[in-house]
C-alpha cells in the first residue's frame, strides 16, 4: 500500500510540473521513481522503448508501465491517477476562466498573439515528426545539409506526402490512413 | 438500428468517450503526433472550428501535465462541463492502460518484431501526413482570417516564422514561446486599440 501511495505522489507531483508532454516528462518518472521502484536498466530501456511504440500518449503509457512493474495493476491505477489529477484540476480551472473573460478584449488580444504562434509550433511539430519517420539513421548529430538531405529514405517521403494529400482533400480519414499505413508498413518495411 | 441503439449512439457522453478512446489508441507518440487526428476528428465531428482547435492546442501545450491528456479534459469540459471532461480524458487513458498492462504481463522482447517495427514506420509516416495537413489548413485559417490591416497579417507572419524558428532551430520550449505571444498580442491590442481611439 505504501509504494501505491509513494506511486500516486510522485506522479501527483510530475503531473503538476511536467511542462512539455510526454519526451519532456519521461525523465521526470526515471529520476522520480528510481528512488523506490526496483527498475533494472533493461527495464528503463524498455519504458522508453514501449512508451513510444505503443499507442496513447507516452507519458500515460510509462506511468501504467512503472506502476505495474512496481505494485502490479493497482500501481498502474494509482500513478496514471496520480498523473492525470492535475491536468484535470488545471484545465478544467483555466477553460472555466477562458470562458467567463472570453469577450474581454486583453483576452481577445492575447489569442490574436497566440493563434499564429501556435500555427509555427505545429509547423515546428511537422519538422520534430519528419525528423522521426524520413529517415532510417540518427541525424541528431549530423550538420551538413548534404549530409541530412543523404540519409532521407526516399519511399518515405512519397508515402508520406501521399499521405498528407489524400488526408487534406479527405479521401481518407485519420483512422483509417493509421491503419492503411501500418498494414503497408508491416509488409514493406519489415 | 433499435431506439435504444440510437438513443445511445447520440449520447454526447457516448460520442466523447468513443472519440477520445479512438484517439488513444490510435496516436503512437503522443502531443505532436496527436494535433493531426485532433484536427481532423474534431472538423468531422463538427466540434471545434480551426481557431478553436488552435485555442485548444495553445492552452493544453501552455499547462503543465500531458498533452494528449489536456486535449482530452480541454475538448470535455468545452462540450460538457465537468462531466465532459472525466469522460474524454478516461476514454483517452484507457486503451493505453490496457494495452501496457497485458504487454508487461505477457510480452517480453517488445519491438523486436520486424512486422511490429515495419507497421510503426508506416505509422510514423501517417502521422507526418496528418501533421502536414492540419498544418496547412490551419495556417491557410489562420493567415486568411487576418483581413484587417497589412500590419495584422505583418504581425501575425512575424511571430509565426519566429515561433517556428524559435522552437525548432534553437529549442526554445514551447511554453515560453506561447506565453511570449501571449504577451505581444495583448501589447499589440493595446497598442491599436490606441490608435483607433486617437489618444
Amino acid at each position: 500500500m505504501l509504494t501505491n501511495l509513494r506511486l500516486f505522489l510522485t506522479f501527483l507531483k510530475i503531473g503538476f510540473v511536467g511542462f512539455g508532454g510526454g519526451m519532456a516528462i519521461l525523465p521526470l518518472i526515471y529520476q522520480g521513481v528510481s528512488k523506490f521502484v526496483p527498475l533494472s536498466q533493461s527495464d528503463f530501456a524498455d519504458l522508453f522503448g514501449i512508451s513510444q511504440a505503443t499507442p496513447g500518449p507516452i507519458a500515460i503509457n510509462a506511468a501504467t508501465f512503472v506502476g505495474y512493474k512496481a505494485a502490479g495493476v493497482l500501481g498502474s491505477l494509482s500513478a496514471t491517477l496520480g498523473v492525470v489529477i492535475p491536468s484535470f484540476l488545471l484545465v478544467t480551472l483555466a477553460s472555466s476562466l477562458l470562458k467567463k473573460h472570453r469577450e474581454n478584449p486583453l483576452v481577445e488580444g492575447a489569442f490574436v498573439g497566440i493563434r499564429p504562434i501556435t500555427v509555427g509550433m505545429i509547423a515546428a511539430g511537422v519538422c520534430y515528426i519528419a525528423s522521426g519517420a524520413l529517415f532510417d539513421v540518427d541525424i541528431s548529430g549530423m550538420t551538413g545539409m548534404a549530409e541530412i538531405l543523404g540519409a532521407v529514405d526516399p519511399l518515405a517521403v512519397v508515402l508520406a506526402i501521399l499521405a498528407a494529400v489524400l488526408v487534406y482533400t479527405q479521401k481518407l480519414g485519420a483512422i483509417q490512413l493509421i491503419i492503411g499505413m501500418g498494414v503497408l508498413g508491416a509488409f514493406i518495411f519489415s | 438500428m433499435s431506439d435504444t441503439h440510437k438513443k445511445l449512439k447520440d449520447n454526447i457522453y457516448i460520442q466523447l468517450f468513443i472519440e477520445f478512446f479512438t484517439l488513444g489508441l490510435f496516436t503512437f507518440g503522443g502531443g505532436y503526433a496527436m494535433i493531426g487526428l485532433l484536427e481532423d476528428r474534431m472538423t468531422r465531428r463538427g466540434w471545434l472550428n480551426s481557431e478553436e482547435i488552435l485555442d485548444c492546442i495553445a492552452v493544453t501545450q501552455t499547462l503543465p501535465g500531458v498533452i494528449a491528456v489536456n486535449m482530452s479534459l480541454y475538448v470535455g469540459y468545452r462540450m460538457k462541463g465537468i462531466k465532459g471532461a472525466l469522460v474524454s480524458v478516461f476514454g483517452m487513458v484507457l486503451p493505453s492502460f490496457v494495452i501496457i498492462i497485458l504487454i508487461a504481463m505477457f510480452m517480453e522482447n517488445f519491438g523486436e518484431n520486424p512486422y511490429l517495427r515495419g507497421a510503426l514506420k508506416g505509422i510514423r509516416i501517417a502521422t507526418l501526413g496528418l501533421i502536414v495537413s492540419a498544418a496547412i489548413k490551419l495556417a491557410a485559417k489562420t493567415f486568411n482570417k487576418v483581413k484587417g490591416s497589412k500590419a495584422d497579417s505583418a504581425f501575425s507572419i512575424v511571430l509565426f516564422g519566429a515561433s517556428f524558428l524559435l522552437i525548432s532551430f534553437l529549442g526554445v520550449d514551447a511554453v515560453w514561446v506561447i506565453l511570449g505571444g501571449m504577451i505581444l498580442g495583448i501589447g499589440y491590442s493595446l497598442l491599436k486599440g490606441r490608435r483607433k481611439t486617437g489618444c
